[in-house]
């Protein structure tokens, strides 16, 4: 066996996952899933990314990838990709890439920004936080990987921390979801007309629990 | 050159058919040149509201399948000097014409019309693509019962996603009473849940099943409430400020009087 089809590489940026562009995808899922239960949890905490050669990865594969090595609690590297990547692998003057001053200063984690308001029947997926700036109405959908935040009415259906993340929280300005699930636990709230205020849902232990907004939380 | 509204709803059964005949006899009655297309192709009724259905020979898919020509399809009603009606077919389905075919019919017929109103069949298949494909305005149609309102939903988001933005709302079959007794979604619950602009507001009405089956249009009955909520709809179309019809005049005797002594 030459190379093997995943390699972890902890590097100064965090942890670099190397996958075998040559492999099938569904191999390297499989070890990828395998190498991780393996581990258990030695990388719970830590920031990762992943490398398949000069090869992107395409969306929805990286996706389930990401979202397995969350279940494991790794944390997706913030910080752009390409970047990163640059400063691991590439030769010799990648050295002053990672002393020179970064461009934009920049902490936090990325979010998928949806500027609109979701309607009946539409979807936004994705493997981070989602910001929606609008209302998510009764029969529309977001399933996000980390926290979703819905500036205006969150009626329809919404699901957090879908890889695993039980740390993920949903806010709404007015939060009455049909359906609401974070990581592995769902609730199907009562119908109330409750006051519109800023209310945020978080796990706390096996239970969904609704509090209301404060800022700083 | 003419306008173009497509009138939908996603949901079936909630109105759409009755409302385009409505709009498209008032807007004739007004002095504008209407033509009405009937595009539920295989089930198709707006020949039949109208009262014209002894008069069809061509239809839709003769006319996009090169049969005949436009003007040798379309009915003259036979009151009003004004309206037309494209008949669908009734022996062929959905599949029988394209989005391009109905986009190039629609560009001819806006030609020589002042409005053209499109009747859109229920659902999102190829029947509503058809439909909205050569449309420039739309209107949506609800009832307050939450599966038609969510129906509603979901068509404005498709609207939305082929550029037809800021449909106008028609809600169809509201019983005051029952909204007061807070056993029907008032206007302003729709409202708010759609969050589009409001056309107008029918009030549930014996008078528009009598006028209908006998190919009659409510719109132009002067005692009916229906009647007037279709005229008001009529004159917001053409950019008139018209305020929503009150429908509370029938209210109890108490409740006037309660009113009257300030208890309300």
């Amino acid at each position: 066996m030459g190379r093997e089809m995943v390699v972890f590489k902890g590097t100064r940026n965090g942890l670099v996952i190397v996958l075998d562009p040559n492999r099938e995808y569904e191999e390297i899922r499989n070890t990828l899933l395998k190498k991780m239960e393996s581990a258990k949890g030695f990388f719970k905490g830590a920031k990762f990314s992943f490398f398949n050669g000069q090869q992107a990865i395409p969306e929805n594969q990286k996706s389930e990838l990401e979202n397995i090595c969350r279940q494991f609690g790794l944390v997706p590297n913030a910080e752009e990709e390409q970047a990163v990547l640059k400063t691991c692998f590439s030769d010799n003057s990648s050295r002053q890439a990672v002393t020179a001053p970064k461009a934009v200063p920049f902490s936090g984690e990325a979010a998928y920004l949806v500027k609109r308001s979701l309607r009946s029947g539409q979807r936004v997926q994705y493997p981070g936080h989602v910001v929606v700036l609008g209302d998510i109405h009764p029969g529309a959908e977001v399933v996000s990987g980390g926290s979703v935040m819905v500036m205006g009415s969150c009626r329809g259906v919404v699901h957090a921390g879908a890889g695993g993340d039980r740390s993920a929280k949903v806010i709404a300005l007015r939060l009455a979801p049909t359906v609401i699930c974070i990581a592995d636990r769902r609730h199907a709230p009562e119908r109330d007309r409750q006051t519109p205020r800023p209310r945020l849902a978080r796990l706390s232990g096996q239970e969904i629990v609704f509090e209301e907004y404060q800022t700083g939380r | 050159m003419g306008e173009i509204i497509v009138i939908t709803s996603g949901k079936g059964g909630v109105g759409k058919t009755t409302t385009t005949a409505n709009i498209g006899t008032g807007l004739a009655a007004m002095g504008h040149k209407v033509a009405l297309v009937d595009t539920d192709i295989g089930l198709r009724n707006l020949d039949v509201v109208l009262g014209l259905e002894n008069r069809i020979v061509y239809d839709l898919v003769d006319v996009t399948s090169g049969n005949c020509r436009l003007r040798q399809a379309l009915i003259r009603d036979k009151k009003l000097e004004g309206l037309h009606l494209l008949p669908a077919a009734q022996t062929k389905d959905k599949t029988a014409i394209n989005p391009e075919q109905m986009r190039q019919l629609c560009s001819d017929l806006k030609k020589e019309f002042d409005y053209i109103i499109i009747d859109c069949p229920a659902g999102i298949e190829q029947g509503f693509r058809n439909a909205i494909a050569g449309a420039e305005k739309a209107i949506v149609v609800t009832t307050p019962e939450v599966s038609a309102v969510r129906d509603a939903d979901r068509i404005i988001g498709l609207l939305e996603a082929v550029e037809l933005r800021e449909p106008k709302l028609i809600i169809n079959r509201i019983r005051p009473k029952m909204v007061r007794q807070g056993d029907m979604m008032s206007i302003e619950d729709i409202i708010d849940i759609l969050a589009v602009d409001l056309l107008g507001v029918i009030p549930e009405d014996e008078m528009i099943v009598i006028t209908t089956n006998r190919g009659e249009s409510v719109v132009l009955d002067q005692n009916s409430r229906s009647g007037q909520a279709y005229r008001n709809i009529v004159r917001r179309l053409t950019g008139e400020e018209v305020p929503v019809l009150n429908f509370d005049e029938n209210e109890g005797f108490f409740k006037k009087l309660k009113k009257m002594i300030g208890i309300k």
